[in-house]
Formats: C-alpha cells, sequence, structure tokens
C-alpha cells in the first residue's frame, strides 16, 4: 500500500510545481489549484498501472489536471479575468515590449494560446501536448506555428 | 528552399523543438541567406518575448505531499471494492436460485389445498376386509386385530417446506 504512495510522492516532487503552476493559470485561484493538485495525485494514485503505460508520465498528469480544472471551472467562473491575470504580471524594470506581448498573448485564439503555453510555459514536447489536447501533433505544430507568427504580427504593429 | 517550409523550420527551432542534427542543417543554411537568418532571428526574440511574458516571477511554492488524503483515498477505494465483491456474490446467489426454480420447477400441490393439510387415510372398509368374516362387529378378534393393526393406520403426508424444494410425501411405504 505504502509502495504506491511512495511512487506517486517521485511524481508529485518531480513533476507537481509545473502542475501546480498551470492549474494556478488554469483556475486563476491559489487555493483552487493546491486542491486540484492533490486531486490529480489522487486520481495518479489509482492509475498508477496506466500511467506506467502512458507515453509520457507529464502528459498523463497534465491531462488529469487539465480535465479537473476545466471542470472545476465549469461549476465556478474564476474569479479574474484570463487577460487580466496575464497582464496583471508584476513589472520591475522590464522589457518595454514585453506589456503589448502579454497583450498580445491574452488575445490569440484560446487553442493557440494554450499550446503556446504549455510549449514556453510548462516546457512540454510537441507530442505531450498533443497527448493533453488530444489532438495529433501536427495540429500541434500549425497552432504554434500560427500562434508564432501571429505574436509576430503584433509585434511589429507596436513596433511601427 | 521553400520560403513556407523554411519559415516553418525557423518556429520550431526557437521554439526549441528541432532536432540537433536539423539544427545543423538549418544553421548552415542561414550562413549562406543573410535575409532568412534577419527573418530567423526576429521569429527568435518574438518566441524569447513571449517565453518572458508568459514566465510569471511568483515562485508557485508547493503544497505539502496529501499523504492522509492518499491513504484516505485508499481506504474509500477498498471499501468501495469490497462494497463491489459482496454485491457481486449476494447477486449470483440469487440468480442461482432463479435458474434452479426455472430449470426444476417444484410440484405445487392442488388449488385450494395446503400442503400440510393433505393427509391420505385408509378407509375403515379397507380393514374390514382384512379381519376374518366370521368375526362379529363386536367380537373381542376383532379389538385385537385392530390395536395389532394401529401401526399401519399411519398417515401419509405431502412434505413441502420450503420453495426451492421438491415435494416429498412422508410415510410412504
Amino acid at each position: 500500500m505504502d509502495d504506491r504512495i511512495s511512487e506517486v510522492r517521485s511524481l508529485y516532487d518531480e513533476h507537481g510545481p509545473a502542475l501546480l503552476r498551470y492549474l494556478r493559470r488554469l483556475t486563476g485561484r491559489r487555493e483552487v489549484a493546491e486542491d486540484l493538485l492533490q486531486e490529480t495525485f489522487v486520481q495518479a494514485m489509482r492509475s498508477l498501472e496506466r500511467i506506467g503505460k502512458a507515453h509520457s508520465r507529464r502528459a498523463w498528469l497534465f491531462v488529469v489536471a487539465r480535465h479537473l480544472g476545466i471542470n472545476a471551472l465549469r461549476r465556478a467562473r474564476p474569479t479574474v479575468p484570463l487577460i487580466e491575470a496575464i497582464a496583471a504580471t508584476p513589472a520591475v524594470e522590464e522589457d518595454p515590449r514585453l506589456e503589448p506581448m502579454r497583450r498580445a498573448i491574452a488575445e490569440l485564439p484560446e487553442l493557440q494560446r494554450e499550446a503556446l503555453q504549455f510549449r514556453l510555459r510548462d516546457g512540454l514536447s510537441y507530442q505531450e501536448i498533443a497527448d493533453v489536447l488530444g489532438v495529433p501533433i501536427g495540429t500541434v505544430r500549425s497552432r504554434l506555428h500560427k500562434a508564432v507568427n501571429g505574436l509576430r504580427g503584433r509585434l511589429k504593429t507596436c513596433e511601427d | 528552399m521553400d520560403s513556407e517550409t523554411l519559415e516553418k523550420l525557423m518556429i520550431d527551432r526557437a521554439l526549441g523543438a528541432m532536432p540537433p542534427d536539423c539544427e545543423i542543417l538549418l544553421a548552415a543554411y542561414l550562413e549562406t541567406h543573410p535575409d532568412a537568418a534577419a527573418e530567423c532571428g526576429s521569429i527568435e526574440q518574438a518566441v524569447e518575448l513571449a517565453r518572458q511574458a508568459l514566465t510569471d516571477g511568483s515562485a508557485a511554492t508547493l503544497p505539502a505531499f496529501p499523504a492522509e488524503r492518499l491513504r484516505e483515498a485508499q481506504r474509500t477505494d477498498w471499501l468501495w471494492r469490497m462494497t463491489r465483491a459482496a454485491a457481486g456474490i449476494a447477486a449470483s446467489v440469487v440468480l442461482g436460485f432463479g435458474a434452479h426454480a426455472m430449470f426444476f420447477p417444484a410440484a405445487t400441490p392442488e388449488t385450494g389445498m395446503s400442503a400440510s393439510s393433505l393427509i391420505a387415510v385408509h378407509g375403515p372398509e379397507q380393514r374390514t376386509e382384512e379381519i376374518g368374516e366370521d368375526a362379529g362387529f363386536w367380537s373381542g378378534e376383532r379389538l385385537r386385530e385392530q390395536v395389532a393393526e394401529a401401526p399401519r393406520q399411519e398417515t401419509t403426508r405431502l412434505v413441502w417446506d420450503s420453495p426451492v424444494r421438491v415435494p416429498r410425501i412422508r410415510g410412504a411405504s
């Protein structure tokens, strides 16, 4: 019985911080994110055999966390809208282009923004993002390319 | 190289998703194509800015490992498994009785007659035939015959003490 818990503990230590960041970003509330993080690892303990067979353990955990987060959002909308949540990051002597970039990211289509965040913020590979979102890897690549091109366009507009 | 393909390769490189051997080939290509190199620089700058914009300075403090919650979940799961197993066994028993009743139907008593009241008794006329013809009705010989035959007068009963058992006849020779 304790073997399973110790195995889950090692997963928690390895992937917990990234999952917590993701859940905080998704739900917009720290306490909700922490509760969902615990629930994610309860699910992980119940499905350790399946995790072992998964292509990527990290992707599997992100899938569970994403489902739990989306369900939580359905029950209660976040108190801080996403655009404000991204834009409200405290800035101390930062690059003046960062603010327009945050706005540009916030205004990206949701699917593109989600893929971009998984790649740049959580460090997931294309394949892992595809596993989490349940789409082909080509779709992930396409979304990321569109997102980057969109950001470049916005950045050029701001610079001009 | 096709400009669209080149752009895709440059974005993959900026996102850090390009295999090392492809990266070497792309770097070699960019060395000889300054326009493409300038565009590549622009893409990498945009991706780097996006990376910085997405990185919030606040470090997420990981809460303590929820060991107690996991143990509680394990206990709940165990109870749930046991309950399901017990329910499965109970369902199997009920199905077993049902199948038995379906494939081995028990004999049912006649309508209007309860199983406990079904008693077969030898009639007195039968006994008179067994007693000698020359013995009178009030004779001592006849009385002795009756006493001697008393055990033979035991009743025959239809016993049906369970709905799932075949009824049996008690007292039948």
